[in-house]
């Protein structure tokens, strides 16, 4: 009997390092390759995959230049002002809309997966149509009210860049804070206010240092976006003569004869610092246990009245929707009536003949597909590594969590040229190359790192108690997955699922390389329409995308709301919790977590 | 100048001189005489006969050219035209990938001279010329190792807004250009190879500009890795004027109503010439020679303005006669032979980098 019980435990341990080496070799070969392959690129005279010759040319190139540490010193400056001030309002908006009663809150995820879900170069473009120095429609209505000539907006400035990309970037962090704050547990702030506290040091010393590994993990993301953004830095930044790193690495890949891919990777490299230095500083933060806020036991949930100080927020929510969302879509949509951008005379013409072009309706199918199957795949990628991460040695923990963000370090277009070398390279797999799944595969490891940081953060507030109680129970590791963690981050898992659909919905660089011209999705439509000189009907393809996003939404929505209504019929007869605020029995906590609509 | 273009009633002008052309023989049928369009015919119907139903090709203006591949379509009704507008290295590094791959999508390249150039040297584009090159076209525009013909041109030269730069205003020389009163110029790098490298290419060669003027100008030049997203500005006016602006992109703006015009002094504006070619190993490779063919007919050639806002290069073709005059341009600074053109660039970048920072 001991002799069996040996080799079954033996055949146990072999399995489970067999296991943990596939699980490291299939996260190498996602998301360390093709950033690997570019990067050997900087030592190589030739693109990767050519024949070439050995040379540290390139580096001494970049990093001997005064115009790497010019744009370097700009995207430092961009990186932190914009994910600060994001991740600020992000946070306040999230409480706002979970933990408060005031006006006007129910608006307000909506209207930041619309501020999120409008791609950046259109977002980058009505803004520096509204804040034209000259003709903007803003300086315009300033000069009408004051009856005078000023022009106080100015889209090309750094005050210009750093608003309109906070703006875009808050819709972001408030969609991966809303999951976090959600599921906080509020007896610690009861305990607080009982112990004396008021409200707003009840926030500071209690919520927000609660709520830290989530918003580090938006301001690592933030941070690194900030680091890669392009859209927005090359449309304003261009005309006020500001360069960022990511304007440079794009000007090395797309504007050089030929591609001068060492020059990009190496520029690439502070972003890989950046990333380190980020990361080195979450894990010493975030240590385990610290942050649990779901546990086994009861908590409540329920809002706060903030008196005088509501009408406050809810001037808040009306002006952030103003600004962020309604201004630069009403230009949107302006535009896509009119003839040309800036002629204002109003035209169906740019919707003929977009309708009318038979990829449109195959571009829209592609979108979809390639959005909702890489949003779920990379979700339940970033769920599992994040499960297996925290019950295995630290180093592994590290490995999966550092391989996964691996990929925001460079931006798209830089990450869809490696993609497609470490894919063409490969024989067996060069295949892929040109069909639907290469891009989904590409789309899969772009999203990865915010995938992981939004799982991140929802685990950390799950109690490993709670899995090891099923552990000793006799459930497998993938039934404690399933039952109880995915369960209890249910909502952040789709949370994340929809940020990382949206963000697949609108990403340009990956599907342009990866996939074929006989089968666009509507960001390569808008792309092509934008470089051939058709901003009109690029326009027009964004607002039928943006009500297509808008519509898939209110169904899911009025889906989850019907199906929570069916839910909630049984429960109510096994004498469940009345209301959230009562004292709620484990089980009844996660039945009403899985009940509530998202 | 200003001109005035109402695209249906061109499209109907031009079909008709396509149909009955009072000049040369060869513009006396669609495909150029009886020979050739019984070999365009013949091509088509080896092109059907191999199940090749569409011909994807590559390059920046193949989105805008939509109207012509539908006139394609028309001639050839079961074949159509798919577009992909990446150029320059974009292309090129797609193109490498679909061979290293075998996942061939392309098939054919219709791009500037630099992109044929690189990509007959590296040996991606295959040697082809359809049966009426010879008749249609002029030697220079044939490439000597027959890789590629040089099927269209455009003209480079400054848009402006009308309203925040009037005529009495503009420029009148390359040397005007270095005036301060014009600081803020947006141009993309000149070192891309978009339209700046393929102007200045060609001013340089003809000796209009040199390495001091590169210098003068710096200080008057926004560099912006791309001009495309701030075609806006100029129809808004919040950019007066940008130099070294191809004219296809101002003719579309005007078709679109905005008040913007275009500086085409000769010897401050240049021609550009772009072409087709045959990648190697294309998955519609008769598709693609037809494609390529039919380009050069009295058909397509005689559309290339109305319908694509390009100039065309074929014999007894014509372009809408209120445009500038391409014959004066030319003149003024002739075009770069294509056995000279990788000299020519090679001198552009080398000044530049001593110059231009």
């Amino acid at each position: 009997m001991a002799a069996g019980a040996e080799i079954s435990w033996r055949r146990q341990a072999l399995g489970r390092r067999a296991g943990t080496l596939a699980l490291v070799l299939l996260v190498g070969f996602l998301f360390i390759w093709p950033v690997a392959m570019l990067f050997i690129g900087i030592f190589r005279s030739a693109p990767p995959g050519l024949p070439g010759e050995w040379t540290l040319n390139a580096l001494v190139r970049t990093f001997t230049s005064r115009d790497t540490y010019s744009a370097l010193g700009n995207s430092v400056i961009y990186a932190i002002a914009t994910t600060s001030l994001a991740t600020l309002l992000g946070a306040a908006f999230a409480f706002l809309a979970t933990r408060t009663t005031v006006r006007l809150r129910q608006c307000i995820t909506p209207v930041m997966l619309l501020v999120f879900a409008a791609p950046n170069l259109f977002y980058a473009i009505s803004w520096a149509l509204l804040a034209d120095p000259s003709t903007g429609l803003l300086n315009a209505a300033a000069r009408f009210v004051t009856q005078s000539q000023i022009n106080p907006f100015n889209g090309y400035s750094w005050t210009g860049l750093i608003v309109v990309q906070s703006l875009k970037l808050t819709g972001f962090c408030y969609l991966l804070l809303l999951g976090p704050f959600e599921a906080m547990n509020r007896s610690f702030e009861e305990a607080s206010l009982i112990a004396g506290a008021g409200r707003l040091r009840t926030v500071l010393l209690i919520d927000i240092p609660l709520m830290t590994p989530a918003i580090f993990g938006v301001v690592i993301v933030g941070t690194v976006f900030g680091l890669g953004a392009f859209d927005i830095p090359q449309i304003l930044g261009g005309l006020a003569g500001i360069s960022v790193l990511s304007t440079e690495i794009f000007r090395a890949v797309n504007f050089s004869v030929p591609p001068d891919y060492a020059r990009a990777s190496a520029l690439g490299l502070f972003m890989v610092f950046a990333l380190a230095l980020l990361l080195i500083i979450q894990w010493r933060v975030v240590k385990a246990g610290r942050f649990v806020t779901m546990t086994g036991k009861a908590y409540k949930q329920d809002r706060w009245d903030l008196g005088g100080w509501s009408a406050v927020g809810t001037a808040s929510i009306a002006i952030f929707t103003i600004v962020a969302l309604l201004l630069p879509i009403t230009q949107l949509v302006l535009t896509s009536f009119q003839p040309a951008i800036g002629v204002y005379k109003l035209t169906l013409k740019n919707f003929q003949a977009v309708l009318a072009d038979r990829q449109t309706v195959r571009a829209f199918q592609v979108t979809a597909e390639l959005a909702v199957l890489s949003g779920l795949l990379a979700m339940v990628l970033a769920t599992w590594f994040g499960h297996v991460g925290r019950r295995s040695p630290r180093w592994l923990e590290r490995y999966l969590d550092t391989a996964t963000l691996v990929p925001i370090v460079l931006p798209g277009v830089v990450l869809a040229v490696g993609l497609l070398w470490a894919y063409v390279s490969t024989p067996g797999l060069r295949e892929l190359y040109g069909t639907f799944w290469l891009a989904l595969i590409g789309l899969v490891v772009a999203i990865m790192p915010i995938a992981s940081r939004a799982v991140r953060g929802a685990l950390a507030q799950i109690a490993k108690d709670l899995e090891e109680a099923a552990a000793v129970s006799g459930a497998s590791s993938t039934r404690v997955l399933i039952d109880i963690v995915v369960r209890l981050m249910s909502r952040s898992f789709v949370s994340g699922w929809l940020v990382t659909a949206v963000i697949a919905a609108g990403a340009l660089d990956i599907p342009l390389m990866l996939l074929s011209p006989t089968q666009p999705s509507v960001a390569i439509l808008v792309y092509s329409h934008l470089i051939s000189g058709i901003p009109t009907e690029a326009a027009t393809l964004l607002v039928l995308l943006l009500l297509a996003i808008i519509a898939i939404a209110l169904l899911f929505a009025g889906a989850n709301a019907v199906m929570g209504i069916v839910r909630r019929r049984p429960v109510d007869h096994m004498a469940a919790p009345a209301s959230r605020t009562d004292n709620q029995p484990a089980g009844g906590m996660v039945r009403a977590q899985l009940e509530r609509p998202v | 100048m200003t001109i005035r273009i109402k695209r249906r009633a061109l499209l109907g002008m031009a079909l008709a001189a396509a149909g009955g052309m009072s000049g040369t023989a060869y513009a006396q049928s669609w495909a150029g005489g009886e020979a050739h369009e019984k070999a365009l015919t013949a091509l088509y119907d080896e092109a059907v006969a191999a199940g090749e139903t569409q011909v994807v090709t590559y390059g920046a203006y193949t989105i805008s050219y939509k109207p012509l591949w539908d006139l394609f379509t028309k001639r050839f009704p079961k074949i159509a035209v798919v577009g992909n507008p990446i150029s320059a290295a974009q292309l090129l590094a797609k193109i490498q990938a679909e061979i290293t791959s075998g996942q061939r999508v392309v098939d054919v390249m219709t791009s500037g001279i630099t992109d044929q150039l690189m990509a007959s040297a590296q040996g991606h584009t295959e040697k082809y010329q359809p049966p009426n090159a010879k008749d249609a076209l002029a030697p220079e525009y044939i490439d000597p190792n027959g890789h590629f013909l040089l099927t269209f041109a455009g003209l480079v030269g400054i848009v402006h807004n009308l309203d925040r730069m009037p005529a009495k205003d503009l420029p009148r020389s390359l040397r005007d250009l270095l005036d301060p009163k014009y600081k803020g110029m947006v141009i993309d790098d000149p070192l891309s190879g978009a339209l700046t490298t393929l102007s200045w290419t060609e001013l340089l060669h003809a000796g209009k500009i040199d390495g001091a003027w590169m210098k003068a100008i710096r200080p008057n030049l926004t560099v912006v890795p791309t001009t495309a997203p701030y075609f806006a500005n100029i129809t808004t006016g919040s950019i007066a004027m940008m130099p070294f602006q191809t004219f296809n992109r101002y003719v579309r703006l005007k078709e679109s109503g905005a008040r913007v015009g275009f500086v085409d002094t000769p010897g401050l504006a240049t021609p550009v010439l772009s072409g087709m070619s045959v990648v190697k190993g294309a998955p519609h490779p008769k598709a693609a020679r037809l494609l390529m063919a039919w380009f050069i007919t009295p058909e397509a050639q005689n559309v290339l303005g109305p319908l694509g806002a390009s100039y065309p290069v074929a014999r007894g073709s014509a372009a809408p006669k209120d445009w500038p005059s391409y014959k004066d341009i030319a003149a003024a600074v002739p075009i770069t032979p294509i056995t000279e053109y990788v000299k020519a660039r090679t001198a552009l970048e080398q000044t530049l980098r001593a110059n231009f920072k």
